[in-house]
């Protein structure tokens, strides 16, 4: 018995050394190149200032791209490697991949190393400060002074801005819409027929008198679709870079909230929160709101069953979303629209530690951002086989193209890095792109646009305080819960899952990048 | 009349009803959902968003298949994959899961102990995704492999488990003693006494296998990019998100005209349609081995 | 050297475990390194073997807030799945084994499965059409009794029944298969020589099906007491559609872990919770495994 057991200890124990010696190897082995990798990356990115196109040799790119796959992607795909070889003489192979995927796959193959030289990042998938601190992105800065020149001009200085972490650039920013901008769609019908004063709409208080008539007149409209999306129309900056954590400071001229302009404070214990979860419970009880707390509204939206909706604005949607429901629209902001740092990272191009031809990744990135002929190709394909030009800005669907099941167009293709030097659709108006730029000056820049809340000293606090605020957050804001009981409760639980600790950290960093700030234009 | 159902072994007529008649209440429950399923599936789009889930369609459409066929050559050569593999797979998994269950299951054998802790300690403890990740791509380098879809299921530790408690207790000791004593080699012992003996184990492994196989999409998600390796299951959930995807993020004139365009309730249950008639179909081929008198051999005794 | 002279003398049997061994090694005891990762502050630079290690530190969150609560629900929730799901599947199977008329028995057999094919999301739209508070069948009919209707998603009342059912509505018709695979391989000369003493039916089902039944119940059960601290994602926060008002009741500890990372993507965080799970369900496993190996050698797990 007692020999048995003495034999079946070794043998653990010689299975356990056997398996750890492997590891061990493999990893050794994965190590060594990656210093190997690193290494060269930096002494040919030295040299790369002298080769020029003629003579650089040829190099093979994987770009995972956040985009669906279309049916033609490999025909496009052969005239953008034709192209490509006569300017920087690559082969790019581009993996496009739809959300599922692409959440399922690239923080896979950003932890093992495989092959990519450019993968999307963003605030909201493929979290880029999160790759930032785990170290899986090249910094480029230099890079970009080498190859970038075109890209540094043409991209705002506001979205540099926000990319930076710790005064280092590790991506590229998408250039399109900057910052958001709350609004409410409402059916036209209505208006006219009850003669609603839209133009008056201010803050989404202002929507409380147009509601009560659509609920007295025309019950069978649900008045309003979800409240979410007004309760962000209040604007405050938000300081951990993410819409729900706990921790804002005050915005602009007006401020939403009665406090002291540096101090970051608890927006969910401000009595502006409460008033605005006391608002939708009445609203709720009154019937403006949808009883379900997981209501989807889509549907109703098909059949016209909704009177009102708020959303994330972008220029020219009221018109899209017309034309798609095929009843009119009308459209009015609320709020001010405001550009945070998270807005700024709402998309971006980083590259892989992993990649083996940094620079010859940048030099495509620099082709992507100016160069219209790869951008259009990359968006609405080839050219008289996807599309046709109408006129200088706007082209088609190529004749025999069928508009509704494209073999491949991305649209206004915001994905493909710069909107503004491709075509639009027909469909968009003459001044499409002045639409965007007034879109992006009207929205005023966060006080701390461009500070990156670093969160591993806090992830004990965050993991408990995300999970409060799955719990209350959705409930209070659409009004389902009473806050009269909730509210307390809610606040009591983020005290112990350590919202004081997450703020004060907040605060902390926040201070300290603010120093840097002021030391670094004083220096200027 | 059905073969063996000896006579002397037969439920009272009474107790025979009330059991037919409990079976007939939990299958109406079972079922429902099911033909709510299909009947989805052939709802037109605009019916569904006006009067919602109806049993019997106010308005019959293709539209949701339609769209799912649309690419046609995909779904062959995704059936194939997955054919392939569920085949390949289910073979391969049934023939190392009996083996091992066998060895497990000798109770002269010492190691069995030692083996069987081995064995289970995988079912708890795991190194997690990413760790996963790395071995199989930078250690085993079975990325977009076909390999990669059938290694990494083929060895459920719960299967094993199961099989060998099978064998245990179908197989007697003194029929393996007896066989021994005739001069049997062990591989023929395998081959022709555990086998035939352990039928109603093996297809109940066999049917979790190849439920395992035919339902995957996950190593697809994670391992494959070639689209000549992308499963039906894996076809059918990208097919999903790219439905959801343009549902939800509809910002150009196209892709609006698109959206209004996708079934999208009905393709969703389209494709569990697709994906759950198959299985449906073979099921029967496995019953036959959970039913009792069919399958008992001669061997016994 | 007993090792090498069992080796020798069972040298078939070794090979017959080889190519399981291997697959083992491969696939599961090669990335088991990962475990290490709850120790560590992970980052890529530095790999998982060399990222520096922070004690316990990845494991705090799992005890903070409501922690006791969620441990308990998910607690209650798999002794009701491993106790009442035992008792339906065997029951399911013994009533399916009786059923005279063979085809009748194969086509219930079937219908039962089905629910098993459905995934979760589709699983919760089809209890969303029953349960929801604006146009849900269940308030419909509520109102047309000139009742109140009720708003299932924020009412904590109802969900442990809710799940509870769903859970077994999905599940039972396939756990089932076990139990009737194994009834099939009892030897009919039982039976026969209980009906020649004269024994009942019922008398049969107990003196002869249970305890036959009992090895695979027992092993099913400390398999299943291996994954107690785990809970099924899909039924908790599908089903539910994750709705915060219901959490007292369904948040459990796989769905805590999701929420309070999903935003982070912590995989040290992650791993650590994977193996708390793992660490309860094993010495829990080898309590069970030593008490039964105490009472009846044979069908312990190893």
């Amino acid at each position: 018995m007692n020999h048995s057991r003495y034999r079946y200890h070794r043998m653990l124990l010689l299975l356990v050394v056997s398996v750890l010696l492997c590891i061990g190897a493999g990893c050794r082995q994965q190590d060594q190149k990656d210093v190997t990798l690193y290494s060269a990356t930096s002494q040919s990115s030295q040299t790369g200032q002298e080769t020029t196109q003629s003579n650089l040799p040829p190099a093979e790119l994987v770009f995972y791209n956040y985009a669906n796959p279309m049916p033609d992607q490999d025909k496009v795909m052969d005239e953008v490697n034709k192209y490509l070889k006569r300017k920087i003489n690559a082969n790019i192979r581009i993996i496009t991949l739809n959300p599922t995927e692409f959440e399922a796959k690239i923080p896979a193959i950003l932890a093992s190393g495989q092959p990519a030289d450019l993968v999307f990042t963003s605030s909201w998938t493929n979290n880029y400060l999160a790759n930032v601190s785990r170290g899986a992105f090249l910094p480029l800065d230099h890079l970009l002074k080498q190859y970038g020149v075109g890209m540094q001009k043409s991209i705002p200085a506001i979205l540099w801005k926000g990319m930076l972490v710790d005064n280092q650039t590790y991506a590229v920013p998408l250039n399109k819409e900057i910052g958001h901008q709350y609004g409410v769609l409402m059916r036209k019908d209505i208006v006219d027929k009850y003669h609603l004063k839209i133009d008056r709409i201010q803050t989404w208080e202002d929507l409380e008198p147009l509601l009560q008539i659509v609920h007295q007149h025309e019950p069978q409209l649900r008045p309003l679709d979800t409240p979410e999306m007004l309760y962000r129309s209040i604007p405050m900056n938000h300081i951990a870079g993410d819409w729900y954590l706990p921790g804002a400071i005050n915005i602009g001229e007006s401020p939403a909230f009665k406090r002291d302009d540096h101090q970051v404070f608890n927006q969910y214990a401000t009595p502006e929160f409460k008033h605005f979860v006391e608002t939708m419970y009445r609203w709720n009880q009154a019937g403006y709101l949808p009883k379900d707390p997981m209501y989807e509204a889509e549907g109703d939206w098909k059949t016209g069953k909704i009177f009102a909706g708020a959303l994330s604005y972008a220029p020219n949607y009221v018109y899209e979303r017309s034309s798609q429901l095929g009843y009119d629209l009308d459209y009015v902001n609320i709020g001010q629209g405001v550009i945070e740092t998270g807005d700024v990272q709402s998309g971006a191009f980083a590259i892989p530690r992993s990649s083996k031809q940094p620079e010859r990744a940048m030099m495509f990135l620099e082709l992507l951002y100016t160069d219209p002929y790869l951008a259009n190709l990359l968006k609405h394909g080839i050219e008289g086989v996807h599309y046709i030009k109408v006129d200088d800005k706007h082209i088609e669907p190529a004749p025999g193209m069928d508009p509704l099941n494209p073999k491949y167009d991305y649209g206004y293709g915001w994905m493909w890095g710069n909107i503004f030097i491709s075509y639009f659709d027909k469909s968009y108006p003459q001044d499409t792109y002045e639409q965007y730029e007034a879109f992006n000056s009207g929205n005023i820049p966060a006080p701390a646009l461009g500070f990156n809340m670093n969160i591993a000293p806090v992830s004990t606090e965050v993991a408990a305080i995300n999970n409060v605020l799955a719990e209350y957050y959705r409930p209070l804001i659409n009004g389902t819960v009473d806050p009269e009981k909730v509210l307390p409760v809610f606040l009591q639980k983020l005290q112990i899952a350590g919202v004081e600790t997450l703020i004060a950290e907040e605060q902390k960093q926040l201070n300290l990048w603010k120093a840097a700030q002021s030391s670094a234009s004083s220096i200027q | 009349m059905e073969q063996t159902s000896s006579k002397f072994n037969q439920l009272p007529k009474s107790w025979n009803l009330v059991f037919n008649l409990i079976l007939i209440v939990l299958c109406v429950v079972c079922i429902i959902p099911i033909i709510l399923v299909y009947a989805i599936s052939f709802t037109s789009e605009a019916s569904l968003s006006a009067k919602g889930y109806q049993f019997l369609p106010s308005e019959w459409s293709l539209d949701a298949y339609r769209y799912v066929f649309r690419n046609g050559d995909q779904i062959l050569q995704s059936a194939y994959v997955t054919i392939g593999v569920t085949a390949i797979g289910t073979l391969f998994s049934l023939l190392v899961t009996a083996l091992f269950s066998y060895v497990l299951s000798r109770r002269d054998f010492r190691y069995r102990n030692v083996m069987a802790f081995f064995l289970f300690f995988t079912m708890l403890f795991n190194g997690g995704l990413v760790p996963s990740y790395i071995v199989n791509t930078n250690v085993l380098h079975l990325a977009d492999s076909f390999w990669i879809l059938i290694l990494p299921y083929s060895l459920s530790a719960f299967n094993v488990i199961i099989l060998r408690t099978f064998m245990q207790q179908s197989i007697e000791t003194a029929i393996l003693e007896a066989a021994r004593i005739d001069g049997a080699g062990e591989w023929y012992i395998f081959a022709r006494i555990v086998i035939p003996l352990s039928k109603p184990g093996l297809a109940t492994v066999g049917l979790f296998t190849l439920v395992t196989y035919w339902n995957d999409w996950f190593l697809g998600q994670l391992y494959i990019t070639n689209p000549k390796l992308v499963s039906l299951q894996y076809m059918l959930m990208k097919l999903q998100s790219n439905i959801d995807f343009v549902t939800s993020n509809a910002t150009s004139a196209t892709n609006n005209m698109l959206m209004a365009q996708i079934p999208a309730e009905g393709a969703r249950m389209a494709i569990l349609v697709i994906v759950l008639t198959p299985i449906l179909c073979a099921y029967p081929f496995f019953q036959k081995y959970f039913v009792k008198g069919l399958t008992i051999g001669g061997i016994k005794g | 050297m007993t090792f090498l002279y069992e080796l020798r003398k069972n040298k078939v049997l070794f090979l017959m475990a080889l190519p399981a061994l291997i697959l083992l090694v491969l696939f599961n005891y090669l990335p088991m390194f990962g475990v290490i990762l709850a120790f560590k502050n992970y980052n890529f630079y530095d790999g998982i073997l060399g990222s520096p290690w922070i004690g316990f530190k990845n494991f705090e969150y799992l005890f903070k807030g409501d922690a006791w609560l969620i441990t308990r629900n998910t607690l209650l929730y798999n002794f009701v799945f491993i106790i009442f799901g035992l008792i339906l599947a065997v029951a399911l199977a013994i009533v399916l084994d009786e059923i005279r008329n063979r085809f009748l028995s194969k086509t219930y057999q079937t219908i039962l499965i089905m629910p098993y094919f459905l995934s979760w999301t589709i699983v919760a739209l089809i209890f969303y059409a029953f349960l929801s508070a604006d146009k849900g069948i269940i308030n419909q009919a509520l109102t047309f009794m000139g009742m109140h209707p009720i708003n299932f998603y924020s009412e904590t009342t109802y969900w442990p029944y809710i799940l509870i059912f769903v859970f077994f509505w999905k599940s039972v018709g396939y756990s089932s298969i076990i139990y009737l695979a194994s009834i099939t391989g009892i030897s009919p000369e039982y039976y026969e020589a209980a009906t020649i003493d004269g024994a009942s039916k019922w008398q049969q089902i107990r003196f002869i099906t249970i305890p036959c039944l009992k090895p695979i119940i027992i092993i099913m059960t400390i398999l299943s007491i291996g994954k107690i601290f785990y809970a099924d994602f899909g039924l908790f926060y599908q089903v539910t559609y994750n709705s915060g008002a219901l959490y007292p009741v369904t948040q459990v500890i796989d769905t805590y872990v999701y929420n309070g990372l999903t935003s982070m993507g912590n995989y040290g965080m992650t791993a650590a919770a994977g193996l708390y799970q793992s660490f309860v369900g094993f010495v829990l496993v080898i309590i069970t495994n030593w008490i039964v190996k105490k009472m009846d050698k044979d069908s312990a797990l190893f």
